[in-house]
């Protein structure tokens, strides 16, 4: 398939600062912006009474306004009693979240560095100078629980208790012989370009649009997030590998692996650190192992595994189709994005491995990245359910009205004729095949 | 013709569909029908021109009909829910939205177990048509928890789905000390509506002022900012309705009328709605991920191979199937062309309803009542929520006199007995039920209809809406678990003549009797067996019949007990005594397997 333009827009989970400027040039592992912090506890400051006024007054007397950044020891408001001017301070740094007028409140929300990718290891005993046996009842949360900055995380019964707070948002991962492990829920901190090519657009505090003249081939399924590599092939679009076809090699690589993989050799792969994974097809069952606890397949998009996968095909049995494969066969040796986010309701995300070019043409518009897929006569299709499955074959006829099929249910029916004979097919049951339409 | 006609529209997600009702000599029926693909996206991004295109297959002066329309365009009513606890007030809240017509985007609240980051997350990725925020009962004094609700929203500042630039509707329906605080925080940017408590005390609910506003909201707020609604709204003689609260308004009023209970379904590729209407309330809940598409994925996790399989009159390998089913999430618009497909589409589907049902049943309770006197005063109001936690499900199969199904599995089954296996196995009635389909989907139209017109509205459900299916007597208990024992005898006597026969534990018995026919049925049942008037005894009452015709049930429930094979056996001997497979068919099937494992 020849490269086309396509965007894609990159985007900060929460307000950061955007790196990269309009019409920058970048390449996909650039980072184009950066989260600084996430946000934190509120802290409130009770300022009408502070200030004798009434609390519907507050507005009147505030010196910032919601948004605003204060900082510790900073006047919010302030008033004149008998003459003299009083101030209200803020107790925290932050930013200025709500001004209530019927309480006479003001909450400051106090930021907090994002974390970086490194799990937090606490040494309780340590830290809080106790033995084992006395951890036990300072403990104040347990394995999976989300903690944010913070908060308490054990806290002896003294008088003068001696407290351990939680640094970052997390998870708690693990306890065990007084050591707390905490995994960060925040931690991609930076966010990279994804594609090679130029800043579209820079969307402020957030992120960036960034376009590339790029190869595109789309996967049907996929688990997994981002990455990238250069692209090797490994295998023909037929071969199924062993987990001994694994070698250093394929460390930082977007590996093209065939038809299907065992559990073993995605297990293997993913060790060895590879980039991410192409296959033809790979039973559910394999998959579910590969990933752990699964959750709505296809509905989230969210699977987090250390090595993606995208299958080209489906999830019975399936070689690579030929031409998919020689396109990537094309592409070894360039550095190709991927993604394996599959997201098959609201909004169709399918998995994807990008490869972009340096030279542009001369018109910058992006292409329609979907291929229409409504079947005329004259296209080449292949036959997606059974009976049937996988024949490819040109669509000979489009009769008008509904047929009725096998099952007995009346339905839209193509003609297709393949190299023998003619058949009848459900029209929903064809996948267009690209390159093959009726001109 | 008389002149009183009624042009009713319903303007789905996917399909505008148009019908024209008209008196004739039999009284009020469907005449003319019309669709056309929804034009609420690009490129039309208009409404109206799905409207027009639809209503143009039907020929007739439209200056003199009634002009009526029900939408779910653009995914229906999307609504955002925000409670204190969730099963407490945010429970409240989400039952007041759903009985709305609403679906249900997320619910929020203090106790849902994500970090204040994650719900911001997923506040701005949502896209809603308004929020619903509740929380604290009326007692409530320290409303802190109000505060990060609003600063949630003022931080994140979710914009609407239809008309960017205009404030998103806020229903404020929480504790009577909270409102000044909301105003204070949230009247400048979004559209706020401050309505009575919906959940006033743990024991007590008010979720009329809660759905009223959504109700309103939805007419002069979001249908406002759809393209195209605003001329949908000139065009039509009564308020624009949600679709399912139109489905709502209808059973509803059947129920009314004829002093009945009912569960509905309406199985779709992504969700379900399951409906009933219990003691005269409507209730609705959505299974957001059971589906026979999008959502198939889920189905099979959530219901597990072995409940699928079950369904199945024939032995399959267990990792070629699931990969089968995966294959549909993948390509999920694809259709069943052999009866092996059609036989697996339709196990998925009665797990996705039995699911389905289940979940509507944990929802659907009764408050229970707090406790008072001493042992209030003693219990911390946390500990009183937990009392009221404990309630009572409101439905009971054995008071279900009618099941509905509709959505495209169901009503376009290619045999109607499929679609009666398919309710029977799904929900599992128990004693006296009668089965129908919703032929088209017409429920919307005529719920709209009967807020003017209760009884012509009526009138078409039964005559042009519903495909009656038959009755159905299922075996409520049974002593033993033996298979082959005689359950009951039964009979069946029309004015042709009597038919009489034995059915076995296990077994299903189906005998013919056309719609509209009545007969007299007699299920004597065996001792030890119920089947409605209690263990070994006479239930007989006159029957109605339907295009499957009278069908005696006499498997009942099973547990683990029975093997996978002995199940697989029971379905086949009850799709093959409804007339929902052949014999031919459920071989050609086996072999199509048996080539497969080749």
């Amino acid at each position: 398939m020849p490269a086309r333009f396509i965007t894609r827009t990159r985007l900060l989970p929460y307000h950061g600062t955007v790196k990269a400027r309009e019409g920058d040039w970048v390449r996909a592992t650039d980072v184009v912006a950066e989260l600084d912090y996430v946000p934190g506890v509120l802290a409130k400051t009770q300022i009408a009474s502070q200030l004798h006024i009434p609390p519907g007054q507050l507005s009147a007397h505030m010196l910032c306004s919601v948004g605003d950044r204060v900082e510790q020891g900073e006047p919010l408001a302030t008033s004149i009693i008998f003459g003299e001017a009083k101030q209200a301070l803020s107790t925290v740094s932050g930013y200025v979240a709500l001004i209530s007028n019927s309480q006479g409140m003001v909450y400051v929300r106090q930021p907090v560095p994002a974390s970086d990718n490194e799990p937090v290891v606490i040494d309780l005993v340590k830290e809080m100078k106790i033995s084992k046996l006395a951890l036990i009842p300072a403990l104040r949360v347990r394995p999976g629980r989300i903690v944010t900055p913070g908060q308490v995380l054990a806290m002896t019964q003294e008088v003068k208790p001696r407290v351990v707070v939680s640094p970052i948002y997390g998870r708690v991962e693990s306890y065990s012989d007084g050591i707390l492990t905490i995994m960060p829920m925040w931690a991609r901190t930076t966010l990279n370009a994804y594609l090679t090519g130029r800043v579209k657009r820079v969307i402020p505090g957030q992120g960036v649009e960034v376009q590339a003249y790029a190869h595109v081939v789309t996967g049907v399924y996929g688990v997994g997030s981002e990455s990238g590599g250069e692209l090797m092939l490994a295998a023909d679009a037929g071969e199924e590998l062993s987990p001994a076809a694994v070698t250093e090699q394929w460390r930082g690589k977007v590996v093209v692996a065939g038809r299907t993989a065992s559990l073993e050799l995605l297990q293997a792969a993913a060790e060895m650190g590879c980039a991410g994974m192409v296959l033809g097809h790979l039973g559910f069952n394999t998959l579910s192992k590969y990933v752990g606890l699964y959750s709505r397949p296809g509905v989230a998009g969210e699977d987090e595994v250390a090595m993606p996968i995208m299958l080209t095909e489906r999830f019975s049995p399936a070689a690579m189709e030929k031409t998919r494969w020689q396109e990537l066969a094309s592409l070894q040796g360039r550095y190709a994005s991927m993604s394996g986010r599959t997201q098959i309701r609201a909004g169709l995300v399918r998995p994807e491995v990008v490869v972009c070019e340096d030279d542009w043409p001369q018109h910058t518009c992006d292409s329609s990245e979907l291929v229409s897929g409504v079947v005329q006569v004259g296209d080449l299709v292949r036959i997606i359910r059974s009976p049937y499955l996988d024949q490819v074959g040109r669509v000979v006829r489009l009769p008008q009205e509904r047929q009725v099929i096998a099952t007995g249910s009346r339905l839209r029916v193509a003609e297709v004729a393949l190299a023998d004979r003619v058949i009848v097919v459900p029209v929903a049951n064809l996948r267009k095949l690209e390159g093959g339409s009726a001109q | 013709m008389s002149e009183k006609a009624f042009l009713i529209v319903d303007v789905g997600s996917t399909t505008t569909k148009a019908i024209l009702i008209e008196r004739g000599e039999d009284g009020y029926r469907v005449t003319q029908r019309g669709e056309a693909p929804t034009t609420v996206e690009k490129p039309d991004e208009d409404v109206m021109v799905g409207v027009r295109n639809a209503i143009s297959q039907i020929s007739r002066p439209l200056e003199t009909t009634q002009f009526l329309a029900t939408s779910s365009a653009g995914g229906g009513l999307q609504v955002i829910v925000c409670g204190l606890s969730k099963f407490v007030t945010a429970e409240s809240a989400e039952r007041a939205a759903l009985g709305a017509g609403a679906i249900i985007m997320d619910v929020f609240s203090a106790d849902d177990g994500r970090s204040l980051f994650e719900q911001m997350e997923a506040l701005r990725r949502a896209k809603p048509d308004m929020v619903l925020l509740a929380g604290g009962i009326d007692r409530a004094i320290n409303v802190d928890f109000i505060i990060e609700f609003c600063d949630l929203l003022n931080s994140t500042r979710p914009v609407p789905r239809f008309g960017q630039g205009h404030s998103l509707p806020v229903i404020y329906a929480g504790c009577p000390n909270g409102r000044p605080l909301v105003q204070d925080t949230l009247s400048e940017g979004f559209d706020l509506h401050i309505v009575p408590n919906l959940r006033p005390d743990l024991d007590e609910e008010n979720l009329e002022p809660a759905r009223d506003a959504i109700h309103d909201v939805f007419l002069t707020h979001v249908m406002a900012q759809a393209p195209g609604y605003p001329k949908l709204k000139e065009s039509v003689s009564q308020p624009v309705m949600p679709t399912p609260l139109a489905v709502g308004r209808i059973m509803t009023r059947l129920a009314e009328r004829d002093n009945i209970e009912i569960v509905g379904a309406d199985i779709g590729g992504a969700t379900t709605d399951i409906f009933s209407v219990l003691e005269g309330e409507f209730h609705r809940t959505v299974s957001a991920n059971l589906g026979m598409s999008y959502s198939i994925g889920n189905v099979l996790l959530l219901a597990g191979m072995e409940n699928i399989m079950r369904w199945l009159p024939i032995s399959v390998d267990q990792d070629w199937l699931q990969d089968r089913i995966m294959d549909k999430l993948v390509f999920p618009t694809t259709v069943p062309a052999t009866i092996l497909d059609l036989l697996l589409e339709q196990a998925l589907a009665r797990e996705a309803l039995r699911l389905s049902l289940e979940h509507h049943v944990s929802l659907v309770k009764s408050i229970n009542k707090a406790p008072s006197g001493i042992r209030r005063a003693l219990l911390t109001q946390n500990a009183q929520a937990i009392v009221t936690r404990q309630r009572q499900q409101l439905l009971d199969m054995r008071r279900i006199s009618l099941i509905v199904g509709s959505g495209g599995v169901l009503s376009h089954a290619p045999r109607r007995a499929q679609a009666a296996a398919m309710l029977i196995d799904a929900f599992a009635p128990l004693g006296y039920t009668f089965l129908a389909v919703d032929s088209i989907f017409m429920m919307p139209h005529l719920g709209v209809l009967s807020e003017s017109e209760p009884e012509i509205a009526l009138q078409v459900l039964e005559r042009d809406c519903f495909v009656p299916l038959g009755p159905c007597v299922s075996l409520i208990s049974a002593q033993g678990d033996e298979l082959g024992a005689i359950a009951a005898r039964c009979s069946l006597r029309t004015a042709e003549g009597a038919r009489e026969a034995e059915v076995r534990r296990g077994e299903v018995l189906t005998w013919p009797l056309p719609r509209d026919e009545k007969a007299m049925l007699r299920v004597e049942a065996a001792a030890g067996f119920d089947f409605g008037a209690g263990p070994g005894r006479v239930w007989e009452r006159e029957v109605r019949g339907g295009v499957v015709g009278v069908i005696i049930d006499a498997r009942g429930q099973w547990g683990d007990e029975l093997s996978l094979s002995a199940q697989q056996a029971m379905t086949k001997q009850t799709l093959l005594s409804l007339g929902a497979f052949t014999e031919d068919e459920l071989e050609e099937s086996a072999e199509e397997v048996a080539h497969l494992a080749r």
